[in-house]
């Protein structure tokens, strides 16, 4: 590779996230194949230039090349680029930011009249948050965020607490359906409580291990809906929460084993 | 003031048209490129530059050369090279060289009708 100077890589490097950035809305492009044929492309036009490579020499070679967007023809977009390419594309432009706040707005004021209008409210907000978002790229928000970040955080730990803590509800209710209510009537109370809490912390834990390894695979599956606060989310932290599914399981199995050996007679009926 | 503005509506609805017609021409001129022969993504652009009227940004041939690959126009194949990364040489497939023949023949088809339009000097 031909050797640029500080500047030149600066210049090119923002180049190269550019086209990223359009290349994020589609599907059919090779994102490899793409950056290998700018880098060859590059690497050919620079031949016999004297290095390290100056940024106006890049930056000509840049200008021959095009701009970021024609490395993804219209036809290759998806849905939601052909969206993002319509909207406002100026940082300085808050029209987003406004609109998307003001759904969050009127859908909080609808809560109190008891209308499931609010839903619909509050979906607006968030597709329009996350339209601003990708419309700003890697560039900073700045005081946008007052606007944008309070639906995505809302939505944000609704989507973390049911992916995570939803299945041990779901656990825990047919845990506890599994008694019998003339049972229940009958016996201790409490032993439904534990009953119930124990079958949703095994769904709890064996869901964790299993959501760990998926997202150790895939953890876009936890980055794209939660942008941009799981931004650094690596499939190494996902192990983590594999290791906590592991931990807890082996905790209950100790519990489990206690219980069966009447340490916890109380709740016995 | 008049003048300029007409010109200036005059000079847009040409850059449109050429613009049409550039895009139009680009595919069959890529594949005219690497016809009986293969060539690597730099030297067909390179080719592509001699033609003055085509006025292209470079970067446009390579998506256009993924899609025909992906639409088995085209066939690639990838050579070690002395001078740098390995190189992806692109050549007509069967259905390319079809594809070509039919493209060629509709355009010297179109370019004669439109010759034959031209009133008399």
């Amino acid at each position: 590779m031909v050797e640029l100077s500080e500047s030149a890589q600066k210049g090119l490097n923002d180049y190269l996230r550019q086209v990223r950035a359009y290349l994020r809305w589609s599907k059919s492009l090779d994102r490899d194949e793409v950056e290998q044929n700018i880098a060859e492309h590059i690497e050919r036009e620079l031949e016999g230039t004297p290095e390290p490579v100056s940024c106006s020499t890049l930056e000509s070679v840049l200008a021959r090349l095009g701009s970021p967007s024609q490395w993804v023809p219209p036809e290759a977009l998806n849905w939601w680029g052909k969206l993002i390419l319509k909207l406002p594309t100026d940082s300085r432009d808050w029209r987003l930011a406004y609109a998307s706040f003001a759904f969050l707005l009127a859908g909080a004021i609808l809560m109190f009249l008891v209308s499931p209008l609010q839903v619909v409210f509050f979906a607006a907000s968030f597709i329009i948050a996350r339209a601003a978002l990708a419309v700003a790229g890697d560039t900073d928000l700045g005081a946008q965020k007052w606007f944008l970040y309070p639906i995505l955080l809302m939505v944000g730990a609704a989507f973390v607490a049911i992916l995570f803590l939803g299945p041990a509800l779901l656990g825990g209710a047919i845990g506890a359906g599994l008694y019998d209510l003339d049972e229940i009537r009958r016996r201790n109370a409490l032993g439904v409580i534990v009953f119930a809490v124990t079958s949703g912390a095994l769904v709890t834990s064996l869901w964790w291990i299993v959501l760990g390894l998926i997202l150790y695979k895939r953890p876009g599956l936890l980055r794209q809906p939660l942008r941009p606060f799981a931004d650094g989310f690596t499939p190494r932290r996902s192990l983590t929460l594999s290791g906590a599914g592991v931990l807890l399981l082996l905790l209950l199995a100790g519990f489990i084993a206690l219980y069966m050996n009447g340490a916890f007679a109380l709740f016995t009926p | 003031m008049q003048c300029t503005i007409v010109v200036a509506m005059d000079d847009r609805f040409f850059d449109n048209w050429s613009t049409q017609l550039r895009k139009g021409m680009l595919e069959l001129c890529i594949l005219n490129a690497i016809d009986g022969t293969r060539l690597y993504g730099y030297d067909i652009v390179r080719r592509l530059r001699e033609i003055e009227a085509l006025v292209i940004s470079e970067g446009t041939v390579y998506p256009i050369l993924s899609r025909l690959r992906r639409e088995g126009f085209v066939e690639t194949t990838i050579e070690e090279s002395a001078e740098g990364p390995p190189r992806k040489y692109y050549a007509l497939s069967a259905k390319g060289r079809g594809i070509l023949a039919r493209m060629n023949d509709c355009w010297i088809k179109m370019k004669g009708g439109a010759d034959g339009l031209k009133g008399e000097e």
